[in-house]
């Protein structure tokens, strides 16, 4: 309607058209201010996951009997736990482990999605039909539970809980891909295009995936942190990633065990692990504020 | 006194350092019983001035001047003042029926609301009042249908609820916001002729908004001519086509299908609606107009030139009258198909 | 409607049976048996002699447990007996039905669960609708950062805050344990928060829409007032589809009772089912996990039939889902 003055300079593309459109993204991204905390604490995150062995003061393995249960201090800055290990080390490292499950798991459920959900979305009809149908039957599986036997089954290395992680969670995914496919399907452009002796498979990925991205990284955004959410589940019940794996499931369920004499040791992991889901969530947000066209005037 | 009076009213919307200029200055008012049509393109402020009677704009809106029905100052009114007002003594009439009643809720609940609202009657009673308006309104079988939902309803059934809704609290003022536009045509002329019985029947007054000339002509005693948020002609409806004055007007009235003419080209006013992000500065018409003038840079106020008819254009008042020549009295009729 | 519940039916029927053929496969494809894992250990169990099981007692023991069946057998077996509540008995507690042990364990777990919805609704009823009517105020920023908290975090991480701040700084409530009401508070406001947060937000944004919609004017123009507008007509138009998400928010909170039955240490079915899984306990992972998943199924299909009821548009259409 009342059209901002950038939008004439865009309908003209010009040398400038792609920095004014990535400015624009930007500014919807960081028009709320804890998207952008956010996305800054998500780099720290990843940072500090990749550079673990330079970052850590301490083997996070290592017991030290001579300083157990110490307090927060310099030299251990969340204190050390029952076997004198430094808190920061065993954080830091157990952070690592949630990222690696949780991009992991969404790699895979990426993958999975996208493949049923296109081709669900593209061939349509029985294929359409039948995928749908197992997507809805694996949606009524009782998910945590799932996941729980298939750790037991297979074992409790981190592999073994990245996929049992993403063992349903892809059904998610592969709704969102197949309802932005049909939808990116149905307008005209795609219809010319296919006019034009396009390929199913040349409009997929020319046409369709593209234009489906928005949506799904938006719900990228938000699989990471659920992902770490199941994954720190498993430990809280005693049947993720094994002691003596720093994990953060563990590190609050041992912390809760002695919370009434060291509440330190359950403080900062859950605030941490609190504040890593939030980043996301902060980030999911933003990035819906870029792609929703329509609430984002 | 009129039942409304409308003085110097600007209303602007401002949303987020956005701001609409909507309506540029009206005036208008409406005799007891009298029928008064607005009439305008879409976008020239039709709705946003009539919705100010009741006081139902959105919090965002911002409106000076005056605008008083019924001996009350609508704009400082209390919210109590309003709400007494509102479904007594104006009822309203929307474009769009269906969007206009709860999809959840009979459409008898809602229709006994301006009785039950203001505790005019009882909920026996409201229903028997009830029934009886859309009888009134031709509903068939209204006992029946009482209890159904608005999705149970065709388009033109659900308009005649929404006459019957604002009809029931027999209320002094109705305002029909294009009570026609989102119908068939032949529905149209049944709902036309309804609202024209009823009002006479109720000896209502009653504002008629539309942006269909011969449709405003057929309804209404006078005429408001709207253009960019200002009222630019008000004449009596049976002067519409023998006496208009303004170059707007004019060309409105030309640019409409008639039988007594070739269709070959269809003439349309040439250029783009008036910017509402800008004040106005000068007439509205004035990129669109093929007579203008210098004087035409200033805002030209509404003169009087005849018995109730007044134009807003310096041509006029400095004499320079623009006439049809092809213009015949009676020329609209056939422009829709029943008279009525 | 008919139609519609015989379709669900047979599609919470389907998944039933799709649900425990995997789980039966996953059971069985797993290395490690319960014998060769358990019997040294807890072979008290078994017989008296504990710590050398013979030959015999093993075969009795397969026997009893139909472990040389073929596998559709063995699967039938836990379907039919699940179906007609004549479950077999744990491996781990061979003396007790897992009958008994649902029965003492599975209404903890399900009045846990339906505890903590009811407070998480009528908690964010309330909350969506002043944050609704006072939005673009501190409070409706405030309530909305609490739900935006609530939602991103999950009710164990929520547990843990509530710990500290309720058991350990202030010492109201008990934080270990079972033995009263007032052991429920922490695991119920755990399980109810995060609900809280993503059903006030849903039904803040619902109701604002609602609210600015054109039949709410038609109402102003009645004569009607705010109250009017929001009792008689948007809240319901909100809280209408507010319940169609109650079904996959049950589902999380079920799931979400497992961990927080195992922080709290409630004696409810999560735990038992946590233990059977680490033990292998066939019997008792199968019959608890299909418990839950009819549960689930159950509790969406009945908010499903509430909602059509409800809504006239599918009471009187008969079209739903
Ligand atoms: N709520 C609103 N916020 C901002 N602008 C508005 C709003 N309502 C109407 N307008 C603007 O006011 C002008 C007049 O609108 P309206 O009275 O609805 O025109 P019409 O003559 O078609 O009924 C238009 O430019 C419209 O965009
Ligand atoms: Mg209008």
């Amino acid at each position: 309607m009342q059209a901002p003055s950038w939008t004439t300079a865009e309908a003209r593309p010009s040398p400038g058209s792609a920095r004014l459109r990535r400015s624009r993204t930007w500014r919807r991204f960081s028009k709320n201010r804890l998207s952008v905390i956010g996305l800054a604490f998500i780099v720290a995150l990843v940072l500090s996951a990749l550079l673990a062995n330079q970052l850590t003061p301490y083997p996070p393995l290592a017991p030290n009997f001579l300083a157990i249960y110490q307090p927060p201090s310099w030299q251990h800055w969340l204190g050390t736990d029952a076997l004198g290990r430094d808190m920061l080390s065993r954080v830091i490292y157990s952070l690592r482990n949630a990222c690696i499950v949780g991009f992991g798991a969404e790699v895979v459920e990426l993958t999975v999605g996208l493949l049923l959900g296109s081709t669900a979305g593209l061939i349509g009809g029985t294929v359409d039909t039948i995928l749908m149908r197992v997507v809805d039957v694996v949606y009524g599986f009782p998910s945590f539970l799932f996941s729980i036997i298939l750790v037991v089954m297979i074992g409790h290395t981190i592999l073994a809980i990245l996929i049992a992680v993403s063992a349903t969670s892809w059904v998610g995914m592969a709704r969102i891909v197949r309802s932005q496919v049909i939808q990116v399907r149905q307008s005209a452009y795609i219809e010319h295009a296919r006019q034009m002796g396009a390929s199913t498979w040349q409009t997929l990925v020319r046409y369709v995936l593209p234009n489906s991205m928005g949506p799904v990284l938006v719900a990228v955004t938000f699989g990471i942190p659920a992902n770490m959410m199941s994954e720190a589940a498993l430990s809280v019940v005693g049947l993720g990633i094994q002691p003596p794996t720093p994990d953060l499931g563990e590190l609050i369920i041992i912390g809760q065990g002695s919370v009434l004499s060291y509440p330190y040791l359950l403080i900062w992991p859950a605030l941490l692990f609190a504040l890593t889901l939030l980043s996301f969530s902060f980030v999911g947000d933003g990035l819906r504020n870029v792609f929703d066209t329509k609430s984002g005037r | 006194m009129d039942l409304v009076e409308i003085e110097g009213l600007r209303i602007r919307f401002d949303a987020d350092g956005q701001v609409v200029y909507a309506v540029n200055g009206i005036d208008l008012t409406v005799a007891e019983g009298q029928v008064v049509g607005v009439v305008g393109e879409s976008g020239s402020g039709k709705s946003v001035t009539v919705t100010s009677i009741p006081r139902l704009l959105p919090k965002t809106a911002r409106c000076e001047g005056r605008v008083r029905f019924d001996g009350i100052d609508v704009l400082n009114a209390s919210a109590a003042q309003m709400r007494a007002i509102r479904g007594r003594s104006v009822g309203m009439i929307f474009q769009n029926p269906l969007a206009y009643l709860n999809p959840t809720r009979t459409i008898g609940s809602q229709l006994m609301e301006p009785l039950l609202f203001h505790h005019l009657a009882g909920y026996q009673e409201a229903r028997r009042r009830g029934l009886e308006m859309l009888e009134r309104v031709g509903i068939q079988n209204p006992a029946a249908r009482f209890d159904n939902y608005p999705f149970e309803f065709s388009g033109g059934m659900l308009q005649r609820v929404l006459i019957a809704t604002a009809l029931i609290a027999a209320p002094k003022l109705v305002i029909a916001d294009e009570p026609t536009t989102s119908l068939d045509v032949t529905v149209q002329a049944q709902i036309l002729r309804l609202l024209k019985t009823m009002q006479r029947d109720l000896k209502m007054s009653m504002i008629f908004v539309t942006h269909d000339l011969a449709v405003a002509a057929q309804v209404s005693d006078t005429i408001y001519v709207m253009y960019g948020g200002t009222v630019v002609e008000q004449l009596n409806a049976a002067d519409l086509i023998r006496a208009h004055r303004h170059p707007y007007l004019a060309g409105l009235l030309d640019s409409l299908p008639r039988l007594d003419r070739p269709v070959g080209r269809l003439p349309f006013i040439p250029g783009l609606p008036v910017d509402t992000r800008q004040p106005l500065a000068g007439c509205p018409f004035f990129d669109r107009c093929g007579v203008h003038t210098d004087d035409c840079h200033t805002l030209p106020a509404l003169t009087t030139v005849g018995p109730s008819h007044r134009v807003a254009c310096w041509r006029v008042a400095g004499e320079l009258v623009v006439t049809d020549p092809t213009a015949k009295a009676g020329g609209l009729s056939g422009c829709i198909p029943e008279s009525l | 409607m008919v139609r519609f519940v015989v379709r669900r039916l047979f599609f919470m029927a389907l998944t039933f049976l799709v649900i425990s053929l995997v789980t039966f496969f996953l059971m069985k494809a797993a290395p490690g048996s319960f014998l060769a894992m358990n019997v040294g250990v807890n072979g008290a169990s078994f017989g008296a002699d504990q710590y050398q099981v013979s030959p015999q007692v093993m075969q009795a023991i397969i026997r009893h447990y139909h472990l040389n069946q073929p596998w559709y057998f063995q699967w039938w077996g836990f379907v039919q007996g699940f179906i007609t509540l004549h479950m077999g008995t744990s491996f781990e507690y061979p003396t007790t039905p897992t009958m008994t042990l649902i029965r003492q364990t599975f209404p903890v777990s399900l009045s846990l669960g339906l505890i903590s919805v009811a407070v998480g609704l009528s908690v964010a009823i309330p909350f969506g609708i002043i944050a609704a009517v006072r939005t673009d105020t501190w409070v409706d920023s405030a309530a909305m950062l609490a739900a935006m908290t609530g939602t991103a975090i999950p009710s164990y991480v929520i547990a843990v805050f509530l710990i500290l701040l309720f058991g350990v700084w202030f010492h109201i409530f008990p934080i270990l344990g079972y033995q009263g009401p007032q052991y429920y508070v922490l695991p119920v406001l755990s399980l109810s928060i995060p609900m809280i947060g993503a059903s006030s937000r849903y039904l803040r944004n619902s109701l604002i829409e609602n609210l600015h919609s054109e039949y709410v004017i038609a109402i102003y123009a009645r004569g009607g007032s705010l109250r009017q507008a929001i009792f008689g007509n948007a809240l319901r138009n909100s809280l209408l589809p507010l319940i169609t998400t109650v079904g996959p928010q049950l589902a999380a909170l079920m799931m979400g009772t497992v961990f927080i039955e195992e922080m709290f240490g409630l004696p409810g079915m999560g735990h038992i089912f946590v233990n059977a899984a680490g033990r292998r306990d066939y019997p008792l992972i199968m019959d608890s996990a299909l418990l839950y998943a009819v549960v689930i199924m159950l509790m969406n299909f009945l908010v499903d039939i509430v909602y059509g009821v409800l809504d006239p548009r599918i009471r009187k259409s008969g079209r739903m889902g």
